[in-house]
Order: C-alpha cells, then sequence, then structure tokens
C-alpha cells in the first residue's frame, strides 16, 4: 500500500494526539479511540497466532496434551457470565500459581541471593565503605517494625540515598520522556515534510 | 461441588506452582520436561487471559453505544479500528502486507506519541509540581540535574559533570535502588507464596 | 513579576520546549559527544566475548512507545554483534516487537550478507513473558515450533544445529528494565547478559549491572547515540543528542524558574504573617 499516504495518515494520528496540549477537542478524542481499539486488536491478533502456533496446531496433529490449555483458556471465558464464574477459577489459579512460581524462584536468586553477596564487597576504598553503608541504611528503612530511636540516624541515611536514588530517576525520566518527543519530531520533520538538517 | 466450586482451584495453584518451584531442585529429568511442558501451557492460557480483558473492553464501548451515550461516536472509533485490526489479523495474520501496513501507519504513530506527549506533563511538572521544601528535596533535584547535565553537550563543555554524575549514578544511586530491588524482591516473594499456599484468592474471582 | 511567574501560562512552557527540542533537529549544534566509561565498558564486553560462529541471542521486546530510544540501540548493538561473526536468533516477548524484529532482520541480511537459517533466525513473539523466558530455560526448543514468518524451524539448519539455551554464549536483551527477563535468565550457566534499556528504567536495572549479573548495560537514547560513535556509525541518537541537551536545558531552568517564584511567594506570606 502507498507509503505515502500512510505517512500522511501518521502525520495526522501524530498531530491529533499532541492537540490535547492546546485544549481537548474533537481531534485528539478521535485519535485516541483509534488508539484503544488498534492497541486492543494488535494484541487479540498476536495472542490468537501463540494459540494457534504452540496449542492448536499441535494439537491437532497429535500432541493431545495440548487439548488441556486449550480447553482450560475456553473456560476462562465463563468470568462473563456471572453465574458459571466458578468455571473459570481452575485455570486461573494454574495460570496464577505457575506465574507466581516463577516469579518467587527468579526473584530470590536474582534479586535477594545475588543483590545481597554484591553487598558483601571487601571494605578497601571508600566508595566501597560508602556503598555498603548506604545499602544498609536504605534498606533498614524498609524495616517498618523496627523504628527506634537507634535506628533513626541510620533509616534516615538510608532516606537521603533514597531521594539521590528517586533523583536519578527523575533526570533519567525527563531524558526518556525527550527522547521519545524527539523521536516523533524526527518523523514529522524528516519523513512526512521531508526536512534535512540545515532546515532545506 | 463445593470443593469443585471453591476447593479444587486452590490444589491446582498449589500443586502446578510445587512443580515448577521443585524442578530447581530436584535434578528428575521426567519432572523438569513436565516443568516445561507446564509452563508452556501457561504461554497458552495468558494469551487467551489477553482474549479475556479485550472482552471486557469491548462490552464497555457496546455499552455506551447501546446507551446513546454522549461519548457513544468515540466508542462506535474504538471498536471500527478494532474491528479493522481483527479482520485483518485473523485473515492474513501478522506476517500479512496489510496487516504490516495498519501497523506501520496507525499502531505505531499512536502508541510512539501517546508516550511523547509525556514530553508535556514532564515540563508542567518540572515547574509548577517540582518544590524544594526540605532538604530531602533538594537532594532529589541536586541528584536530577546532575543526571540531566551528564549527556549530551553539557558533558563536552563542563566535562567534571560526567565524572561527578557517574559516582552519583554508581555509588549512592545503586546502592538506594539495592534497597528498594531487595524491598520489592522480598514483597514479591511474599506475595507469591501466599498465592501459592492459597492465603490470596482474588484472583480466583467472587461469587460462591 | 511575582504573579506572572507563579501564574504563567504552561502552554507558553510547551512552545518553548517544542522549540528547544526541535531546531537543533534542524540546525545541529554539533559539540563531540564524550563517551562513557559505562557504555565503552558494555562495548568491550561485545568485542571481547563474542567470538565468530558464536550463538547469540537478541530480545527485540520493545513497543513503538520505546522506539525512539531502543530502535537506535538495537541498530547499534546488534551491527556490532554482527560484526563479529556471531550467529544470531532474535527473540520477541512484547507484542508491539515483532516489525522491529521483522526489520532488524532486513537490516542484518543486507548490510551484513547473513543468510537466514545458517546463521541468523528470528522467532515469533509468545506470550506470558517470563514464563515464558522460563520456558526457554527449560526447554528451548520445545517452545517453538515455527519461525516469525510462520516457516517449520526444522527446516534450517541453525535451528537443527541448537540443542539448548545453554549452547548460547551471550543474550543482548533490548528492552524496558527487564527484570523479569533477567530473573529466569540468569539461571542459564555461561550465558552472559547484556542490556539495553530506556532511561526511565535504568536506575531499576543499575543495581543487577553493579553486582556482576550483567555484563554490559547501556542508557536511553544517550547511550545508543554513544554506542553509534564508538562502532563508527553515527544514527538517528546521535542527530538528536543536541535536541536532548538543549530540552534538559530548559527542564533545568524551569526547576529553578518555579521554584524561585514559589520560595519568594512563601517568604512574602512569612513577611505578611508578621506583619499582622
Amino acid at each position: 500500500m502507498n507509503e505515502t499516504i500512510g505517512i500522511w495518515i501518521g502525520a495526522f494520528l501524530t498531530l491529533g494526539l499532541f492537540s490535547w496540549m492546546y485544549k481537548e477537542n474533537a481531534w485528539f478524542r478521535i485519535v485516541e479511540n483509534v488508539f484503544v481499539g488498534a492497541s486492543l486488536g494488535h494484541l487479540a491478533v498476536t495472542g490468537y497466532q501463540n494459540v494457534m502456533d504452540i496449542a492448536w496446531k499441535p494439537a491437532i496433529t497429535g500432541k493431545y496434551i495440548m487439548w488441556l490449555p486449550l480447553i482450560g483458556g475456553f473456560m476462562l471465558f465463563s468470568r462473563w457470565f456471572k453465574k458459571y464464574t466458578w468455571i473459570s477459577r481452575v485455570p486461573m489459579g494454574f495460570l496464577v500459581g505457575t506465574t507466581a512460581a516463577v516469579v518467587m524462584n527468579g526473584a530470590i536468586k536474582a534479586q535477594l541471593i545475588e543483590q545481597a553477596a554484591a553487598t558483601m564487597m571487601k571494605l578497601t576504598s571508600i566508595n566501597n565503605i560508602i556503598f555498603v553503608v548506604l545499602t544498609i541504611a536504605a534498606t533498614t528503612y524498609f524495616l517498618f517494625t523496627l523504628q527506634s530511636k537507634q535506628t533513626g540516624p541510620i533509616v534516615n541515611l538510608g532516606k537521603y540515598a533514597m531521594m539521590i536514588a528517586f533523583g536519578a530517576t527523575f533526570g533519567q525520566t525527563v531524558m526518556s520522556r525527550i527522547s521519545l518527543f524527539t523521536g516523533r519530531m524526527q518523523f514529522l520533520l524528516f519523513q512526512w515534510l521531508k526536512l534535512t538538517p540545515g532546515g532545506g | 461441588m463445593i470443593f469443585i466450586k471453591s476447593k479444587l482451584p486452590v490444589v491446582v495453584t498449589f500443586v502446578a506452582a510445587f512443580i515448577i518451584v521443585a524442578q530447581y531442585y530436584l535434578d528428575i529429568p521426567a519432572w523438569k520436561s513436565f516443568a516445561a511442558e507446564l509452563l508452556r501451557w501457561n504461554v497458552v492460557l495468558a494469551a487467551f487471559a489477553l482474549a479475556l480483558g479485550i472482552g471486557g473492553i469491548v462490552r464497555l464501548h457496546w455499552g455506551r453505544i447501546s446507551r446513546r451515550d454522549p461519548s457513544a461516536p468515540y466508542s462506535a472509533i474504538c471498536l471500527l479500528s478494532l474491528a479493522v485490526f481483527l479482520v485483518v489479523g485473523f485473515a492474513q495474520t501478522t506476517r500479512g502486507k496489510t496487516y504490516q501496513w495498519l501497523w506501520d501507519y496507525i499502531l505505531l504513530p499512536v502508541q510512539a506519541t501517546s508516550y511523547a506527549t509525556t514530553f508535556f506533563f514532564i515540563t508542567s511538572a518540572a515547574y509548577r509540581a517540582f518544590r524544594i521544601k526540605n532538604s530531602y528535596a533538594v537532594v532529589l533535584m541536586v541528584s536530577a540535574i546532575l543526571m540531566m547535565l551528564r549527556v549530551g553537550f553539557f558533558a563536552s563543555v563542563m566535562p567534571f559533570t560526567p565524572k561527578v554524575a557517574a559516582w552519583v549514578w554508581d555509588i549512592p544511586t545503586t546502592a538506594g535502588m539495592r534497597a528498594v530491588t531487595i524491598g520489592a524482591a522480598l514483597s514479591l516473594v511474599g506475595s507469591s507464596f501466599r498465592v501459592i499456599v492459597g492465603l490470596e484468592r482474588g484472583h480466583l474471582g467472587g461469587g460462591e | 513579576m511575582l504573579e506572572k511567574l507563579n501564574n504563567a501560562d504552561i502552554r507558553i512552557l510547551y512552545v518553548l520546549m517544542v522549540i528547544a527540542a526541535t531546531f537543533p533537529l534542524l540546525w545541529p549544534i554539533g559539540l563531540p559527544l564524550p563517551i562513557s566509561e559505562q557504555v565503552k565498558a558494555s562495548y568491550n564486553a561485545i568485542e571481547t566475548n563474542i567470538k565468530q560462529n558464536d550463538l547469540v541471542f537478541i530480545g527485540v521486546d520493545f513497543e513503538p512507545t520505546q522506539e525512539a530510544e531502543l530502535w537506535p540501540q538495537l541498530l547499534a548493538v546488534g551491527r556490532h554483534v554482527a560484526s563479529k561473526g556471531a550467529r544470531i536468533v532474535l527473540v520477541n516477548m512484547i507484542a508491539g516487537g515483532f516489525r522491529y524484529e521483522e526489520r532488524f532482520e532486513e537490516v542484518l541480511i543486507k548490510q551484513f550478507d547473513m543468510k537466514y537459517g545458517v546463521n541468523l533466525l528470528a522467532l515469533p513473539f509468545s506470550a506470558g513473558r517470563e514464563a515464558a523466558f522460563q520456558s526457554i530455560v527449560a526447554d528451548f526448543k520445545g517452545l517453538y515450533k515455527v519461525d516469525l514468518h510462520g516457516k517449520t524451524l526444522t527446516g534450517f539448519p541453525l535451528w537443527n544445529e541448537i540443542k539448548s539455551s545453554k549452547d548460547f554464549k551471550m543474550y543482548v536483551q533490548i528492552a524496558d528494565a527487564p527484570d523479569w527477563w533477567l530473573r529466569p535468565m540468569s539461571q542459564v550457566k555461561g550465558l552472559l547478559l547484556w542490556n539495553g534499556t530506556v532511561a526511565s528504567g535504568a536506575s531499576t536495572m543499575a543495581p543487577l549491572y553493579q553486582s556482576g549479573q550483567m555484563c554490559g548495560f547501556i542508557i536511553g537514547m544517550s547511550g545508543g547515540a554513544e554506542y553509534e560513535v564508538l562502532t563508527k556509525r553515527p544514527g538517528p541518537a546521535a542527530a538528536a543528542m543536541d535536541a536532548q541537551s538543549m530540552g534538559h536545558a530548559l527542564i533545568i531552568l524551569f526547576v529553578i524558574l518555579g521554584n524561585v517564584g514559589y520560595q519568594m511567594t512563601r517568604r512574602n506570606e512569612a513577611k505578611a504573617k508578621k506583619a499582622r
């Protein structure tokens, strides 16, 4: 299909969303709803393809055990009917249980054990000492049941460490948002208006 | 019947989770193979769960159209664009040329721009919301400004700022975020465990 | 003056920000871009660890919402991996990433003369995120039956050479703060993990890089720009850095101006209270 028509449609949609910055208007509302519909449509199509490739095709060509997740998947739709919601509980329990198990295992190793081990560094440089002290202080902040006069200064130090971290996150977020806007401007200037650096 | 409606889902949750967790600790090939099969079922069920969420939104918009709400025309546009993507997607799959055109020139611009509008919100927040009221806010602001000054032309005109910013990133920022990571991981493990042993049942839905 | 400062129409600020972020795209300032130590170390991680014919996963896990930051990273880093002669398997776990996977596949075939099925494969989207990655760890070949284009995988020589995820040297993941990728993939013994992420998610991944769980880590558009310069292929990220810098300058100015107005108002209110 025509690339030029596509670029003009893309520009129409882009400027429609940006028009909200002036004030709410019908153009923005139309584009907003196109966004919601298109995003949902794409999710549905990719989900459908996934089911076809991983479950349906193997199920109809001999791997009969794949009928179990297929039937379980259809059982999930009983959530839409109040009287029959209970039918969806078994597949939902399976889905949530397996996801929780995967997350739990991964979190214990990668985020608890490895992170704690990495904090146990040799205190041979000032940077290492500062790092360990700040990590312990910031972790102490999360022990809400142990707040006392003794832990107060440590918790305060931890709060400052976290403020530095959140400030850095804010600074990075500003960078991120500016990048996203710059990306759209590159599309509007160089693909839609066909300008070149130098203003030509 | 009570067992099937209320106890069986909790048992299924526990057994499925147990099989997945135990495969890390048991060196039994048949067990690992069955756990891998269960993970593939999870992928299939996750795809059906996507459809469940989409169905909910379709019902919401359809309700607005049938009630002739003031926002009904916009809901109609939403459902129309959903329908176009569904029809083309089911006919061609994501590998079809028409579907790729729709993705490149409709979905991509709207999704990219929707996040790009946060550029304006951050401007507004910087001017109106970022108020320095105490020492914590001073520390937060200095850290934020250092991060912004460490890239691009600031880094070349003020060569000391990347070094200072790199130290702030490597030491206090990473230390603070490590604590947040450990705290978040503890809470993840705790809530996952509660789900697995049946103390949390919100995901199973209401009713009997 | 104080009232004007406190009650300024926010749309004026929007216009100033748009000008600051747009003009340098058309009239670049062209100051040099210094390369940070972290980007250099991440570059060296690929340069020293990837050898000819090594198997490398490249995860294309971003949507159009992150395109501006992550597409330049994917191009720069992916080209670097390809230039080392690695055999590449593209993976996608985010629904919106498949077109970027296809476009990147075209880049690799055209610019590096890679042969699809021989030293390059593209795998389709898999729902389930962390569970799908866990599937790759537990039984990689069991998860996938067809490739991104719908063709049966057993017809490709590269697929038949791979036994499991343990055969791979490195997983280069281009995604938004993917701790959901690192948790399962860190279980594969010997697999090096390398991440390019968005700036807003970088602080989440920083402790994981510091602990050595990742061998490389670049952040946002600036990370992509520095990587482009290191690999001597300046691209869209490097071109946008002047706009990025101008935007930062204005944001810092707005923070300062907003607080000047706020502090002056507070001082006036305190004076008025004292006078009463």
